[in-house]
């Protein structure tokens, strides 16, 4: 039997998300992106804080994403690996937010699976850029890259073939 | 390949559970794909690390499919209770597994209404809440509206609205002190004298003996000294007449069409969580006619009730425990839809003959002034209680606040002063029994 008490206000997972969002745009300052993206990516963290359960989160991403590719050579640079671990805050902050009507309150006890998940999560990506790290950097043979196409376009169509009962 | 047809399996069976898809099960699905081919087919390795978590996050919210669709019940509550009565209420979340989030509405504690939503582990299967009702009146504390979201968020089920839990908070019974109230004649039962005389307690004449008198009447101490007076004796026995005790009738007359407060800027605009103002004129009343009420029916009289705005309402004159919860319930009835009748009804036929009547009204209008004046033409007694509180505020965001202020006042004034000029005494709420106390005492 678990008492409910008060909680904590669920304003903070907006807040959550806003500062995350204002760190992807404070990423892509740092990387020197024009004034004009900034204030696209300023917008789009500000809608995926204020709505989340709406494309400004994923269009965030895909705008960061974009910029960070332009901008720089080094695949693994700080500015890249930043960006990993505030694209998921935005993504996980957004999706419980998008739970809660205006008003909510927010049991601290409920974020820690997706809390622990996400960490575990952030885990293996962090171990497979470090084993990206230490593999050469020279192009890589014709046959792999269509394996990994294939294999990405595999797992798309299982995703929507099993996902299809919706 | 078994556990993958398990999954699908169990990933359809969640979707005629009514398990749908959210915005976050697009975003890590479509994004994190997107990202990672698109990393791929450009030999961008920075896209990879970036869309990486999200795919795989989705992918292992996906790997774990939720069950049946969740239920939440609420344990059974009475449904009256007193004012300043609390309760722990048990919920009980039922659902198949695969549920990370449950976002139930529940109230906070201390605070009115039926609360927030509270977003919880979806392995708190059994919840516990506390109630506690403050203000009395009629209305939805409990209504759990639920939703229930699997891992990250990625698919909900509902959200599905609660069944409401309605109680009725009974008006508190303050504890006045009860007065006196003028005997009614035709009553030989009760705790009040009676004029009469009858087997009560109180000594009434001592007078010779007559035919019909009983014998264990006879004082014999004063026949004794009577016949030692005139020199025979026995000559004239005399008895000792007592008074009989009578139940007497109490009618409250409730005045529901109005209900007001302090703030003059907010009358015309309705209580915010309540069909009463906390406070208020109706507040007042009700609560100064429960504690009357309770009284009186503690020493026997007999009590009523009569809604000025409708007279359908009332409540006949009663004894008794019964008739006190009665008269409490018809009054948050009364309460429920106050303020919708134009014009105040205190018939005769409503109130019995002989009954003292206690009208509870804040004068703000001629008609309930016009009503209570002919009434107290055919009552016995008739007070007038004013429930109008003792100090209006202007309001401030007009000009022209001061001036109604004074204009109001002004008025009430007025119509209290015609209530006196006929005869009917004018007291405030707390003043009431003191003003039965000084009727009966001019009576004797």
């Amino acid at each position: 039997m678990t008492d409910v008490g008060a909680g904590i206000s669920a304003r903070w997972l907006p807040v959550a998300v806003a500062l995350a969002g204002a760190g992807v745009v404070a990423d892509l300052w740092w990387q020197g992106a024009a004034v004009g993206l900034l204030v696209v990516a300023g917008a789009l963290a500000a809608a995926a804080a204020l709505v989340p359960a709406s494309p400004a989160p994923l269009l965030l991403l895909l705008v960061a994403a974009a910029v960070t590719t332009a901008l720089g050579d080094d695949p693994l640079r700080p500015a890249v690996l930043v960006l990993v671990p505030l694209g998921h805050a935005v993504h996980l902050g957004a999706a419980l937010g998008a739970l809660l009507p205006r008003g909510a309150r927010l049991h601290p006890a409920a974020l820690g699976p997706p809390l622990r998940r996400a960490a575990a999560v952030q885990a293996g990506v962090f171990a497979a850029v470090g084993v990206l790290a230490l593999l050469p950097a020279g192009r890589t043979p014709p046959v792999l890259e269509v394996a990994a196409l294939l294999s990405v376009a595999g797992v798309a169509v299982l995703v929507l073939v099993l996902d299809r009962s919706r | 390949m078994n556990r993958v047809l398990a999954w699908a399996t169990a990933r359809r069976a969640a979707g005629r559970a009514g398990w749908r898809g959210t915005d976050a099960l697009l975003r890590g699905a479509f994004g994190g794909l997107g990202l990672v081919g698109a990393g791929v087919a450009l030999h961008r390795v920075d896209l990879v690390v970036i869309g990486l978590p999200l795919l795989v996050s989705t992918v292992l919210a996906l790997s774990v499919p939720p069950g049946r669709p969740v239920r939440v019940t609420a344990q059974k509550l009475p449904r009256s209770v007193e004012a300043g009565d609390s309760a722990r209420v048990a919920i009980t979340v039922d659902h198949g597994g695969g549920v990370e989030f449950t976002a139930v509405r529940l109230p906070l504690p201390g605070r009115p209404g039926v609360g927030p939503v509270h977003l919880l582990p979806g392995a708190d299967r059994e919840l516990r809440t506390h109630l506690r009702w403050n203000t009395w009146g009629e209305g939805v504390d409990l209504r759990p509206d639920h939703l229930a979201g699997g891992r990250d968020g990625l698919l909900v089920s509902g959200p599905v609205v609660g069944v409401e839990s309605r109680r009725t908070v009974l008006p508190p019974l303050a504890p006045p002190p009860a007065g006196p109230l003028p005997a009614r004649l035709t009553g030989v039962v009760g705790a009040h004298r009676s004029p009469r005389p009858g087997d009560g307690a109180e000594p009434r004449a001592v007078r010779p003996f007559r035919p019909g008198d009983r014998v264990r009447r006879i004082d014999w101490r004063v026949s004794l000294r009577a016949g030692a007076a005139t020199g025979e004796a026995l000559g004239s026995p005399h008895v000792r007449e007592r008074h009989a005790e009578a139940d007497a009738d109490l009618v409250f007359a409730l005045d529901s069409r109005a209900d007001v407060g302090p703030d003059l800027g907010s009358w015309s605009t309705a209580e915010p969580g309540g069909p009463v103002r906390r406070g208020g004129s109706l507040d007042t009343a009700v609560r100064a006619i429960a504690a009357l009420a309770a009284a009186h029916l503690r020493q026997g009289d007999r009590v009523g009730l009569v809604d000025l705005g409708r007279p359908q309402l009332g409540v006949p004159p009663g004894v008794g425990r019964r008739q006190l919860l009665r008269l409490r319930h018809q009054l948050v009835a009364c309460t429920r839809s106050a303020g919708w009748s134009p014009r105040p009804v205190l018939r005769p036929g409503q109130v019995p003959a002989g009954a003292a009547v206690v009208v509870l009204s804040p004068f703000l209008d001629d008609a309930v002034v016009d009503a209570a004046i002919r009434a107290a033409g055919h009552t016995r007694l008739l007070l007038a209680v004013d429930v109008l509180p003792a100090e209006l505020v202007a309001d401030p965001e007009t000009p022209w606040g001061g001036a109604v202020r004074r204009v109001l006042l002004a008025e009430h004034r007025v119509r209290l002063a015609a209530l006196r000029a006929h005869g009917v005494a004018v007291v405030p709420p707390e003043g009431v029994a003191a003003a039965l106390a000084r009727h009966r005492r001019g009576r004797r």
